[in-house]
């Protein structure tokens, strides 16, 4: 029953990464939402491409088919740091001084996760000390930064009484995306228990799925006219 | 020991998100909000009662307040899965919205156990009955049943 339930995960979440890619293609949002349509293309192809071709060639005991999933991971938190910047843009449209105080922020941020991720990852690649707990650590620390950030970004919508409710679904998705993985993770940590593991492997697709959920409600529910305003804004 | 800081805040956002999610589904404009027809003609409650918690600030009669809502709460989800629906099945947000109510339920029990105040999740549960009456309204006027008799609605469906 478990096996079959985090089958059923998976590929249900395959299928809403590919039902949201499709949506935001038919309908225009190549232009008002390329870091979402781009986001949402990585997510597609690490997790229905890359990653079930490497498990096919390589097998799941394989160090390739760690490495391979683990450097996907940090592929992925990245990605989804860029659309949190892209989201904070979008939310300083109209709030150019705003953006000129958040945007050197994000740089900074961005780098300082980009070294410090890099200059560890690397480390222990070349020690050859790819340690699970050292990787559980590492996706910690990045999930809780992009939690932080949404959250950030949330409160920035509320500061300026947004009325851009795509936006405002968007960021809840992504909350919920990462702030599941980061509890769990910090969960196994703390516990070193092998249920706590167990757990993340369905909450990680739980939470991706609640996210994409909310993120094809939210793409489906706008009216064709408002993203045609969209793409004029952008 | 930075994981226990991080096991709470992410715990905390994770459950923060989640009701914003519904929060923000529960912002949806609608052409006509609370169509009256619906609620006169189901004899729905929870419109007074949110008058009574709002205007009135009436004590919070927890008893009678909590079977009002959920009286109401089947109610509309019958009419929403049978009503002018030929998929006879919630769709996606009002299921997730579903979910989000009975557990707006489940803690109303657990605030009246431990005595804090109800009044603010009566008015939640509330504005999530106002949706699904909302919902339920512009159905309804999208099907035209005007020119139909009954046999014919149902030879249609």
């Amino acid at each position: 029953m478990p096996e079959g339930l985090a089958f059923g995960l998976q590929w249900g979440g395959y299928a809403l990464e590919l039902v949201l890619l499709i949506i935001l293609l038919s309908r225009g949002y190549l232009h008002s939402l390329r870091s979402l349509c781009v986001f949402v293309g990585t997510l597609l192809a690490v997790d229905a491409g890359v990653r079930p071709l490497s498990l096919f060639l390589y097998g799941v005991r394989s160090n390739a088919y760690y490495d391979l999933y683990w450097v996907t991971d940090l592929v992925l938190v990245l990605a989804s740091f860029a659309l949190i910047c892209a989201f904070f843009r979008r939310a300083c449209l109209q709030h150019h001084e705003i953006w000129k105080l958040v945007r050197p922020a994000l740089v900074i941020v961005f780098v300082l996760e980009l070294g410090i991720s890099s200059a560890t990852f690397l480390r222990q690649y070349h020690n050859n000390l790819l340690a699970t707990r050292f990787m559980y650590g590492f996706s910690q620390d990045l999930y809780f930064t992009c939690v932080v950030l949404t959250t950030a970004l949330y409160l920035m919508l509320e500061w300026f009484k947004s009325r851009d409710h795509l936006l405002h679904l968007l960021v809840c998705g992504l909350g919920i995306q990462y702030a599941g993985p980061a509890a769990n993770t910090a969960l196994y940590l703390i516990t070193s228990n092998s249920d706590a593991r167990h757990l993340l492997a369905y909450l990680l697709p739980v939470c991706n799925a609640a996210m994409l959920a909310i993120w094809v409600y939210a793409v489906a529910r706008q009216p064709r006219s408002a993203v045609g305003r969209l793409r004029v804004a952008a | 020991m930075l994981s226990v800081p991080i096991l709470i805040i992410s715990t905390a956002l994770l459950l923060f998100y989640l009701q914003a999610a519904c929060e923000k589904i529960l912002r949806k404009p609608f052409e006509d909000p609370l169509p009256d027809p619906i609620v006169d003609a189901n004899r729905l409650e929870f419109p007074f009662i949110r008058r009574a918690l709002e205007e009135y600030e009436a004590p919070v009669d927890y008893a009678r307040f909590r079977v009002q809502l959920k009286c109401d709460y089947l109610a509309l989800i019958y009419l929403l899965r049978n009503a002018a629906n030929q998929r006879r099945r919630l769709s996606g947000d009002e299921r997730w919205l579903a979910i989000y109510f009975r557990t707006l339920s489940g803690l109303l029990a657990l605030w009246h156990l431990f005595g804090l105040g109800e009044r603010k999740l009566l008015l939640k549960m509330t504005t999530v009955l106002e949706y699904f009456a909302n919902v339920l309204g512009e159905r309804i006027k999208r099907v035209r049943f005007g020119h139909l008799t009954a046999s014919e609605y149902l030879m249609s469906l």
